[in-house]
């Protein structure tokens, strides 16, 4: 465990944690609400603000900020009210996202950032500025959410019943989906673009399969994904792989022996019965 | 209090697409009514509950609830949507479902108060037992009964329920429908159904739709209506016995 001892190391771990609560929190959302394809949309076209930015020659991530917010609340306003079906809109705000954000690099005079680097991310290169934003980042999601938790409750399980009842059913949708457009613009550099849509959706449905309670559900995945994060950063310094890819693959394999876990316990309480 | 209108429908049209589905209704509830919605497949009655409740917009016509737009009237409504499209994985229990029928408003928690009347609104539909139990542990007809629980939990002045009965088994109905009655000394009760022997029993008046508004009054002076509206003899519709309506009804 010698790697720990490195200062790039403990930013990697610190940053592993802050990562985690934003997407345990949102993912949470992500996953019940079924909106993976819509948060994997959203994350790509803000590849095209990064794009802008280079292109402007302001910081990308400032410049992805308003390019994804604005294509999360496009994406949101298409699927509810047009007859554009939603993942045909989603699919054309993915492809048209990541076109324009090449086309912008390529425009870009002199230094060219590697596009491999945001759709996997480095975790182990993050600056401490990074972190900072991450920091802020926790906080407003974790006060948004502990404002309007039974909102967001209601709005995920019932959508006509919500809004009989007097919440702003499609304010809170259009919030939440700035919420993933947010932590995927903040989240892009350290991460990748892949590895942010994995952390949304895996260490929630690992934990989903266990327990029944949305505030569980939530504190679980953030768990999850902070040890399997973590574990998938030593393992990759262990073999020499890239750290984001193999995160990815150890999320899924644990998903996959969830199944079986889950399949035991059921056996056990049986027998107990 | 006895004669005041609480839902006033006047010359509505509602079209999807350029499909007529309500034209020209015009009806009012008023209070302590107890009025059951009737007519064929596709006739508009969940339209109708919707548009009561602003989740619909009328093309033409006015709404009033409560004497203001359906988006403010329906505060006071509570609600049993129709048919089930629930994620079943979805991670709530009952006893959760049931408190959000208390919501007041944004940032306000859930009172002791709130928890309570959950508590006697699983009881009156007898599922008090299964307060912590996860959705996908529930029948269809149990899940239905929660969900009337949800509605009545909000203890509101008007009550629209859409296809109570469905999946409820004939015990538990009629033990459903004297609850109703209970809570009809308190509230107006408007229902979908399609459960014609029933009204004869329970219900006072009948609105009977298809399309245009056929009948809308007592129960005693509805049969005729309803066969115009059904386009079958009313026996037939009254026994429950599984029939074709033959032809759509032309004007």
């Amino acid at each position: 465990m010698g790697i720990f001892q490195y200062e790039f190391m403990r930013n990697a771990i610190i940053a592993a944690v802050l990562v985690n609560i934003v997407c345990g929190i949102v993912g949470t959302y992500v996953v019940i609400k079924k909106i993976v394809f819509i948060s994997g949309g959203i994350s790509h076209a803000a590849f095209g603000g990064i794009g802008l930015g280079y292109l402007l020659g302001i910081n990308p991530i400032v410049a992805a900020i308003p390019f994804s917010l604005l294509s999360a609340i496009t994406i949101g306003l298409i699927s509810k009210r047009s007859k554009l079906s939603e993942d045909s809109a989603i699919g054309i705000i993915w492809a048209v996202g990541m076109a324009s954000g090449i086309i912008f690099i390529n425009l870009t005079p002199g230094y060219a950032p590697d596009l491999f680097s945001y759709l996997f991310g480095n975790i182990l290169t993050i600056p401490v500025s990074d972190l900072y934003i991450m920091l802020a980042m926790d906080f407003i999601i974790i006060l948004i959410v502990v404002l309007f938790f039974k909102e967001f409750y209601a709005v995920s399980f019932d959508e006509e019943f919500s809004t009989v009842i007097g919440i702003p059913n499609r304010i809170l949708y259009l919030v939440l989906l700035c919420m993933v457009a947010l932590s995927v613009v903040v989240l892009i550099r350290i991460v990748g673009i892949i590895l942010v849509i994995a952390l949304l959706t895996i260490p929630s449905s690992i934990c989903r399969q266990f327990t029944y309670n949305m505030k569980k559900l939530i504190i679980s995945s953030i768990v999850t994904g902070i040890i399997l994060t973590i574990t998938g950063l030593w393992i990759s310094s262990l073999l020499n792989l890239p750290s984001g890819a193999t995160i990815i693959l150890l999320l899924a394999l644990v998903f996959l022996l969830s199944f079986f876990i889950k399949k035991a316990v059921i056996a056990v309480r049986r027998l107990k019965t | 209090m006895k004669n005041n209108t609480i839902v006033d429908f006047k010359n509505i049209f509602f079209y999807y697409g350029e499909i007529p589905v309500l034209e020209d209704i015009s009806f009012s509830i008023k209070q302590n009514d107890f009025i059951a919605i009737i007519g064929p497949n596709g006739g508009g009655k969940t339209t109708l509950l919707k548009i009561m409740l602003g989740l619909l917009k009328p093309d033409r016509g006015t709404v009033k609830v409560f004497g203001k737009n359906p988006e403010e009237g329906r505060k006071l409504a509570g609600y049993l949507p129709q048919n089930i499209y629930f994620d079943l994985n979805f991670p709530i229990n009952v006893f959760d479902i049931v408190i959000m029928g208390r919501y007041k408003g944004l940032v306000r928690k859930y009172s002791e108060k709130d928890r309570e009347s959950v508590l006697n609104a699983l009881e009156t539909v007898g599922m008090l037992e299964y307060r912590n139990r996860h959705i996908s542990m529930l029948s269809a007809g149990q899940l239905q009964r929660v969900l009337i629980a949800r509605a009545i939990a909000r203890e509101p002045e008007l009550l629209l329920l859409d296809e109570p009965m469905a999946s409820v088994d004939p015990e538990m109905q009629k033990s459903i429908y004297e609850l109703f009655l209970e809570l009809n000394k308190k509230m107006a009760i408007a229902f979908v159904t399609h459960d014609i022997g029933a009204i004869s029993i329970y219900i006072d008046s009948v609105l009977c739709l298809n399309r245009k508004l056929f009948y809308h009054g007592p129960k005693e002076g509805s049969l005729s209506k309803l066969e115009e509206a059904y386009r079958c003899p009313v026996e037939i519709l009254a026994h429950g016995i599984p029939h074709r309506v033959l032809r759509r009804h032309k004007k």
